[in-house]
């Protein structure tokens, strides 16, 4: 599916990513996972074309650089964790904006906005202002633009990739798991997506892979519950830490201790 | 034969757009009435339909005819080009700029343009060639080389940077107002004048010579921007946003500071420095129908022209038979409106 290899990021003299290489294939969702600054965002905006890049980054065998920005708006969609929006949409534009890459009639295009409207839980808001809406909606407001884009649960031939920062920082319970288990069905299509995620729990539960990124490199990745382990979370935090099993399908849990302040 | 179905009549349902757009033509027709109809030479609103047909207005002389169709028409054509482009420019300038606030004025396009122009002016009594001719071409020159300027300074990592695009902007738009100066000292007393009168704004020029010359770089602005206004829509959420949906922003913007430089580089020749109406009319366009520019660019255009023929009614009606220059008229009309959306906007 996404291929990087060497890849290195920097900003001037700062580097962000050193030499990282990876894989992801058909029909994983992967989380992403490092402390603040780790360069989570830097490597999504980076698969996604946006950064220039020393190395390769190769989507679907092609390399990136030969894409065109129209073809891959059509096989990956992106949802940013900075979603400021300086002009007031409505929701209903905000998520109709995700089929700009398709040309098809407004009756179609209007369809689609109810489709994924519907699935994150905003048919009674699209008439709203964005700005109108609390943080979550927003972030639900934003997904549902990047479900549209993909056209995500309809039959398509090419797997697709979701590129996804923070997607569940921003809501309640009910709805991180709703917005995960949808990304969860879209994968399971045969499709892919990259989560940059905080929540370590959320993230055993949903995603097949990890990738911890730690001090510009990839300090472990693989299957999750294999790369969620107590030494290289304690590694990483520089914190100590607990891993059990979930008492339903033993999926790592992450408990955190009591820190006294000093 | 089919029955007649009354189901086939949908009851008319009309959107808060089409109860805009309609408002704003009736305005539009209203005053051009008013614009066409009343002056100095004749005070008569059927002067307006006179000219198509003048054998059956007896009540008018060939001169008060010919004042209709070789001063107010033309002039009420050139307020409605200037409105049109002086309205598009200034909402296209917000997409690029991403800030509702931008407008070719602050990012120095249509001082640049002012700048080459009056050069040009001063500089053409000395080789003794007919300036007016040429104006148009000039200034958008101008426009341009200042617009890639700013936009080369600005542009660093494979993006513009906002805020040095503006910064820069306010600087281009201090230096080309010495220049304005500084030139002013060795120009000759038409020229002069002519300075004078283009620091102001003013409609008062208008001829079909200047206005057919200058048609083809309006037309190419307006038709091109209005292309480019589901793309630009997108530039509206961010320029990585954009991106990720498809659109080729480097080429995009690039498109936009060209057909902005044309038509602010043509306008100035025309009519000079007109304030305001690409800051105030977006602004007035986007709290009727939000911001997406498939509903805000038309009636952002339309009501551009409104504001232009309005403006330009009032700078004549106030101290007749003279008139004001429209600059004051759309500044004292455009500023305290735009405080007070500001201070609307901040409280709700």
């Amino acid at each position: 599916m996404i291929t990087f290899n060497n890849l290195s990021v920097g900003f001037g003299n700062h580097s962000v990513l050193k030499n990282i290489s990876g894989h992801i294939a058909k029909a994983q969702l992967v989380a992403l996972i490092g402390e603040n600054g780790a360069g989570k965002s830097t490597l999504l905006h980076a698969l996604a074309g946006h950064y220039d890049f020393k190395g390769e980054v190769r989507f679907n065998n092609y390399p990136l650089s030969t894409l065109s920005q129209a073809h891959l708006a059509t096989q990956r969609a992106v949802m940013m964790q900075s979603n400021l929006v300086g002009f007031d949409f409505s929701v209903f534009e905000l998520i109709a904006m995700g089929r700009y890459p398709y040309a098809e009639s407004l009756k179609m295009q209007a369809e689609k906005v109810h489709k994924y409207a519907a699935l994150m839980d905003l048919t009674q808001y699209l008439s709203r202002r964005v700005s109108k809406l609390s943080g979550g909606e927003q972030q639900r407001v934003h997904m549902a633009r990047t479900l549209a884009q993909l056209d995500a649960f309809s039959t398509h031939t090419k797997p697709k990739l979701m590129l996804l920062d923070e997607p569940t920082s921003a809501l309640d319970m009910r709805h991180q798991h709703a917005l995960l288990s949808c990304v969860k069905a879209f994968v399971e299509q045969g499709n892919s997506a990259i989560i940059a995620i905080h929540d370590l729990n959320l993230a055993s539960l949903y995603a097949t892979e990890a990738i911890l990124l730690h001090d510009q490199k990839v300090l472990d990745s693989g299957p999750i519950n294999t790369v969620l382990t107590e030494s290289n979370l304690q590694q990483m935090y520089a914190m100590k830490l607990h891993v059990n099993s979930h008492p339903y399908n033993n999926a790592p849990m992450v408990f955190s201790q009591r820190q006294e302040f000093s | 034969m089919n029955t007649l179905t009354l189901s086939r009549f949908k009851p008319v349902s009309i959107t808060a757009n089409q109860k805009w757009m309609l408002l704003i033509t009736v305005c539009i027709f209203a005053l051009a009435l008013l614009s066409i109809g009343y002056g100095p030479a004749g005070w008569d609103w059927r002067l307006a339909i006179a000219w198509i047909a003048p054998e059956y207005f007896n009540q008018f002389d060939a001169l008060q005819i010919n004042v209709v169709t070789q001063i107010r028409l033309p002039r009420f054509v050139l307020a409605v080009l200037v409105g049109l482009v002086l309205a598009q420019t200034g909402a296209a300038t917000q997409a690029l700029c991403r800030n509702p606030l931008a407008d070719p004025s602050i990012i120095g396009i249509s001082a640049g343009a002012a700048m080459v122009a009056v050069a040009f002016i001063a500089f053409s009594a000395q080789f003794n060639f007919n300036a007016q001719y040429y104006l148009p071409y000039a200034a958008f020159l101008g426009a341009l080389l200042v617009t890639s300027l700013v936009y080369l300074i600005a542009k660093q990592h494979r993006q513009v940077n906002i805020t040095t695009l503006i910064l820069v902007g306010v600087a281009i738009n201090s230096l080309s107002f010495a220049v304005i100066g500084l030139l002013s000292y060795f120009a000759d007393d038409s020229a002069l004048r002519l300075i004078n009168y283009w620091t102001m704004g003013s409609l008062g020029g208008a001829n079909w010579d200047a206005i057919t010359q200058a048609t083809p770089l309006l037309l190419l602005s307006i038709l091109g921007l209005w292309r480019l206004k589901e793309p630009m829509n997108l530039l509206l959420i961010g320029e990585s946003q954009a991106q990720y949906l498809g659109v080729n922003t480097d080429k995009l913007k690039l498109y936009v500071i060209i057909l902005v430089a044309l038509g602010v580089g043509a306008v100035v020749a025309l009519t000079g420095l007109i304030g305001f109406v690409g800051l105030v009319v977006p602004h007035i366009a986007r709290l009727m129908v939000g911001p997406h520019l498939r509903k805000m660019l038309p009636l952002c255009m339309l009501l551009g022209v409104v504001v232009l023929l309005l403006s330009d009614w009032l700078a004549r009606l106030v101290v007749m038979p003279a008139e004001l220059p429209i600059g004051i008229i759309t500044a004292l009309l455009g500023a305290p409106l735009f405080i007070y959306l500001i201070i609307k906007t901040k409280r709700g």
